[in-house]
């Protein structure tokens, strides 16, 4: 496993390096651009700067989606296919790599987000330093936070950025078996069109099976029933402070099922044309 | 198996035994490079029974296959250095220092890029790497229809020289000419069925003519 | 050696070998090369050499000793046997081919002779000059 981590991290690291340095540049670009607080170029450097800050880790996924088509379904899957190893283990090899590039994509998208607060802080005329910002954050956020909610908060936002590779990695799989491995990339893209939707269905089947939400209550965050039906009774305009849940399970449960079936294409569904 | 409604392979029952170079030959789209990839282990929609070394295809039998395809098969952005590496990483019957006088041999840099390099360089980087493991099973597929003469020479050397007594070398080709001398038995395969096959000294003697007009007077 | 594709090829490095032994290049009592070294210098199967090896051995031409290898025959008689029965065929071959030609026998006997002298000059003045 260690070895396959290894020529994941070597194959992949200059195409990585690459895409995270041109986003990387582009927040520092937006940031000077936002501290010289010129009309126009100062705007425009918030937005790209904030954009290129909110993309690094799903770019750097969609890389890796390129790369895992490529190593595994285009020529090079010659090579992957042919090694003595189980496919399920390749793959897993695979996802880990994903989840750890994931990981440190969204501890630079932190640390750049300092640096971007300066710019902003210059442009809005508010206190720059970064630390006193976030630190200010981080009170508002546990007066109203338990622990408890804050860490299934963080586990729940990192679970939301780990699942994508593992969607897309299954589209391509999936649309890489026979018989959709004759139209190239078009079969991951049909698969993934279709998995969209499914998550999409199995959100609402969620909402309207698992009826809670989150919501502000006595000034702190609490769990509250949910009607996606009340919801949409009240034309989305009576419940909009409250953050339903009910769709989450559900996504787990498709991400689960891609996972297997994902493992069990790379065992036996394997077919390179 | 099966693409569309063609079969690719139809009703094949081929025993290989160890200790041979069997040419595997037929036109284009005869179902040859299919046969190859069930036996590597790429292709399992296929309905019947495969046994490589006694496994199915699956790490047990890939552990045993050395298979180049047809196909530049390694990262394009590597280095010769690098594959060599990937090579000794996951195949422990890889000889890396034969790798290397082969590298040498065929005059190419171990600093190279694969992209910086011609496809007749490619090539052979592929086969110094595919012929320096002490496999059971090889499994090439064309690997001298794109190469120069003095490569093709040193392919056959190579063949020739290194195979063990134990090992099976299955080569796919429509060049026949240029392996009569050198293989130990035939398959010719046509829309996916094996026309012809047997040991290329008993099939001389039995139509007095060469592989080569064997070949052609079967696929007239 | 250039080979006759479609021939089987152990018959005819059967033959290559007899030559062999025959003009001394392999001598009487020598060691025959490996199988694999054969085959890479005439770029022939390892099996097809090892056949051929094995019909010279039934011959009577070498014999395998278990650990040291093979070796051509000390049995000098055995060879030139085998020359007569070389030089057989090509006697045979040559009446075939002046047969064909309609020559006499007569006429043959005395090119032979003839031939053979000149021969023999030209190869005297080839040693001298080369």
């Amino acid at each position: 496993m260690i070895t396959l981590l290894k020529h994941e991290a070597l194959r992949t690291r200059g195409m990585l390096g690459i895409g995270a340095g041109l986003l990387a540049l582009l927040v520092l670009l937006g940031t000077v651009l936002s501290a010289t607080r010129w009309p126009i170029l100062a705007p425009l450097g918030i937005v790209f700067g904030a954009v290129a800050l909110g993309v690094l880790a799903p770019v750097l996924q969609l890389l890796l989606t390129a790369d895992y088509y490529r190593s595994s379904y285009s020529r090079t899957g010659y090579f992957t296919h042919a090694l003595p190893i189980r496919g399920g283990k390749i793959y897993a090899a695979k996802v880990i790599w994903a989840s750890i590039v994931t990981i440190a994509a969204l501890a630079v998208s932190l640390l750049l987000a300092g640096i971007y607060w300066v710019g902003l802080a210059t442009f809005l005329g508010a206190d720059r330093n970064p630390f006193t910002a976030a630190a200010g954050l981080w009170d508002s956020i546990t007066a109203v936070t338990s622990t408890g909610l804050l860490i299934s908060g963080a586990v729940f936002i990192l679970a939301m950025y780990l699942v994508w590779p593992v969607q897309y990695f299954f589209a391509v799989s999936r649309g890489s078996e026979m018989p959709l491995n004759r139209w190239g990339v078009g079969g991951p893209v049909l698969i993934f069109v279709i998995l969209y939707v499914a998550s999409q269905l199995a959100g609402m089947i969620g909402l309207f099976v698992l009826p809670f939400g989150l919501a502000m209550q006595d000034g702190s965050l609490g769990f509250v029933p949910y009607s996606l039906l009340d919801d949409l009774r009240l034309g989305g305009g009576g419940a909009e402070e409250i953050m339903p849940l009910g769709f989450l399970p559900a996504l787990l449960l498709l991400s689960v099922y891609c996972l297997w079936r994902t493992v069990r294409s790379w065992n036996r569904k394997v077919s390179l044309v | 198996m099966r693409y569309g409604a063609t079969k690719a392979l139809d009703d094949l029952d081929l025993d290989l035994p160890p200790g041979q170079i069997v040419g595997l030959l037929g036109e284009n789209g005869c179902g040859k490079t299919t046969l190859l990839k069930i036996l590597a282990g790429v292709l399992s929609d296929y309905t019947g029974e495969v046994r490589v070394g006694g496994y199915a295809p699956g790490p047990d039998s890939k552990a045993l296959v050395s298979f180049l395809p047809d196909t530049s098969f390694l990262p394009d952005a590597a280095r010769v250095r690098y594959c060599l590496e990937l090579y000794a990483d996951f195949f422990a019957d890889f000889d890396e220092e034969k790798a290397r006088d082969l590298i040498g041999f065929f005059g190419l840099n171990e600093s190279s890029r694969l992209k910086e390099m011609s496809k007749g360089m490619r090539e052979k980087v592929q086969i110094a790497l595919a012929m320096s493991r002490n496999a059971k099973v090889f499994l090439l597929d064309e690997p001298i229809s794109g190469v120069d003469p003095a490569a093709r020479d040193v392919i056959l050397d190579g063949i020739l020289r290194n195979l063990a007594d134990d090992s099976l070398l299955l080569i796919s080709t429509h060049l026949i000419h240029d392996l009569e001398q050198v293989l130990d038995a035939v398959v010719m395969m046509r829309h996916g069925k094996v026309v012809l096959s047997g040991q290329s000294d008993d099939l001389r003697s039995r139509y007095s003519a060469s592989l080569d007009q064997i070949f052609k007077e079967t696929y007239r | 050696m250039q080979f006759d594709p479609s021939a089987p090829i152990w018959v005819q490095l059967v033959s290559e070998f007899s030559r062999r032994i025959v003009v001394g290049s392999w001598p009487s009592g020598s060691k025959v090369p490996g199988v694999r070294e054969l085959a890479v210098e005439l770029g022939v199967n390892p099996n097809t050499a090892q056949r051929a090896l094995a019909e010279l051995e039934r011959e009577g031409l070498c014999r395998s000793e278990r650990t040291s290898g093979r070796f051509v025959t000390d049995d000098t008689a055995r060879i030139d046997a085998l020359r007569a029965e070389l030089a057989r065929e090509a006697a045979d071959e040559f009446i075939d081919r002046v047969r064909g030609l309609q020559m006499r026998h007569e006429q043959a006997q005395r090119l032979i002779e003839e031939r053979w002298k000149t021969n023999d000059d030209r190869q005297f003045n080839q040693s001298q000059t080369g």
